[in-house]
């Protein structure tokens, strides 16, 4: 079974994810699962998410290399937005070389991908680690703990990785 | 393209509509939003031909459908109600589609009412959410490029408003239809459009896109020691959403930099960037007052 997972929850936001969350699971055509949760509250705009968690999605392996994402259409109706937010999702991931478009196929993840985040981009993230970093504090949450959380991300990231290798 | 120009409505000696203009492109979905008695309906239903107009003209891809009347059959209308087709059968229904659009896909309308489990029967065995698809699904079977839906989504259970959403989603993603939706849904409304227009007072506020008018503008919550300073809050490009204690939220509508950094140079307690929403917008373009 193929299993594509759009998480728009990251792990450390889930740990003190103060938002709504929306979770569907679909069961598409084929038996193909779909676990989709979308942030309203997020800062980030909808296609953005996407494009973002797409990518987190590549890096801890739950798309591989090569896999077929769903078509605009699907995944438009499957969040209930609109299918031009998909589409420009799509192309942004394609400029950077994370997806391919073979026409007439669909929409696969490429096989060659080198990670080269933009300034912008880059800001964004911090913008948004900064206001998870302040209500920790306001939380009394210690600098030491969240450290743990990190670590326990980018192993947990990295295993699942190598098992999908 | 279906173009809207100069459309101006009187009703009863009041301007209703006033010199309205805006397109609709095929593979895209615009929001109509305003208060309640700004126009919305009327609108539509001059567009649709329910009323007259009494100026203004409105072409599709460069011809007047007042000239050529055979191009109606590009334009349908589902009204805020179901009382039209809730005395007639599925059958019935059919045939008067029919008989009104030539394009009519009969085998794609059947297939989907069976993927819906819609009974093929009298509509006094439906609910109101299975008469709101069937004439949704009529709507979109018309074959009409461009589809105008009065609120659709008004008084539905979740269920069956997810598949209202999703259904009007399918159609626009073939690129075929381009939709106009009336609501007062924000939430949901500002997820699946492109544009929005807003109405107001029977004029055009606005007509841009969503994505712009998310750059443009920038709402901020921020906190000084004392209240928010005059220079603030009667700067002609901040518009106050709300006011509690030290925290003001506010919509920076011009200059972004400039008056971000006049903020910062206050010495604010507290000064974070907020996502803007639809509902935000709204309130912003009818300049009302949100204290409660």
């Amino acid at each position: 079974m193929i299993v594509f997972l759009i998480n728009f929850t990251y792990d450390i936001a889930k740990c003190i994810n103060r938002t709504h969350t929306l979770n569907t699971l679909y069961n598409f055509k084929g038996g193909e699962l779909m676990i989709v949760s979308i942030d309203a509250k997020s800062p980030l705009s909808i296609w953005e998410q996407i494009v973002f968690h797409t990518k987190e999605n590549i890096a801890k392996g739950i798309l591989s290399k090569g896999e077929k994402l769903p078509s605009v259409r699907e995944l438009a109706t499957t969040l209930v937005i609109n299918p031009n937010t998909v589409s420009r999702a799509y192309q942004e991931l394609e400029r950077q070389g994370i997806i391919e478009t073979v026409r007439g196929k669909g929409t696969f993840v490429s096989e060659e991908y080198h990670p080269a985040p933009s300034t912008e981009t880059i800001d964004k993230l911090k913008i948004r680690l900064h206001s998870l970093f302040s209500d920790c504090s306001i939380e009394g949450i210690k600098k030491e703990t969240i450290y743990q959380w990190i670590d326990s991300y980018f192993i947990d990231g990295k295993e699942k990785k190598d098992v999908k290798n | 393209m279906l173009k809207i120009e100069g459309l101006s409505k009187r009703l009863e000696e009041k301007d209703v509509l006033q010199n309205i203009s805006f397109a609709i492109h095929k593979g895209s979905i615009t929001g109509l939003i305003g208060r309640n008695g700004a126009g919305k309906t009327t609108l539509i239903r001059t567009i649709v031909g329910i009323l007259e107009k009494n100026a203004g003209n409105i072409t599709i891809d460069g011809e007047s459908i007042f000239l050529n009347e055979a191009l109606r059959t590009q334009i349908v209308f589902m009204a805020d109600t179901t009382n039209f087709i809730k005395q007639f059968s599925v059958k019935e229904l059919v045939s008067i589609y029919e008989h009104a659009y030539p394009n009519f896909n009969k085998s794609s309308f059947y297939e989907t009412l069976e993927k819906y489990k819609l009974p093929n029967t009298s509509l006094r065995r439906y609910s109101k959410g299975m008469k709101t698809l069937l004439y949704l699904l009529l709507t979109f079977s018309t074959g009409a490029s461009y589809v105008f839906l009065d609120e659709p989504t008004n008084g539905l259970d979740p269920v069956v408003k997810r598949k209202v959403l999703q259904l009007i989603i399918e159609y626009v993603s073939s690129g075929e239809v381009g939709v106009l939706i009336s609501s007062h849904h924000l939430a949901e409304l500002e997820k699946i459009i492109d544009h929005y227009l807003f109405l107001k007072d029977g004029g055009l506020e606005s007509n841009s896109s969503l994505e712009e008018s998310f750059t443009d503008y920038c709402k901020l919550q921020v906190a000084y020691q004392d209240e928010l300073s005059t220079q603030f809050k009667e700067h002609p490009d901040i518009f106050i959403l709300s006011q509690t204690g030290k925290v003001s939220i506010i919509i920076v509508k011009k200059q972004k930099e400039e008056i971000l950094a006049q903020l910062q140079s206050a010495k604010p307690l507290l000064l974070e960037e907020l996502p803007l929403t639809l509902e935000d917008l709204f309130f912003l373009k009818d300049g009302g007052e949100l204290y409660v």
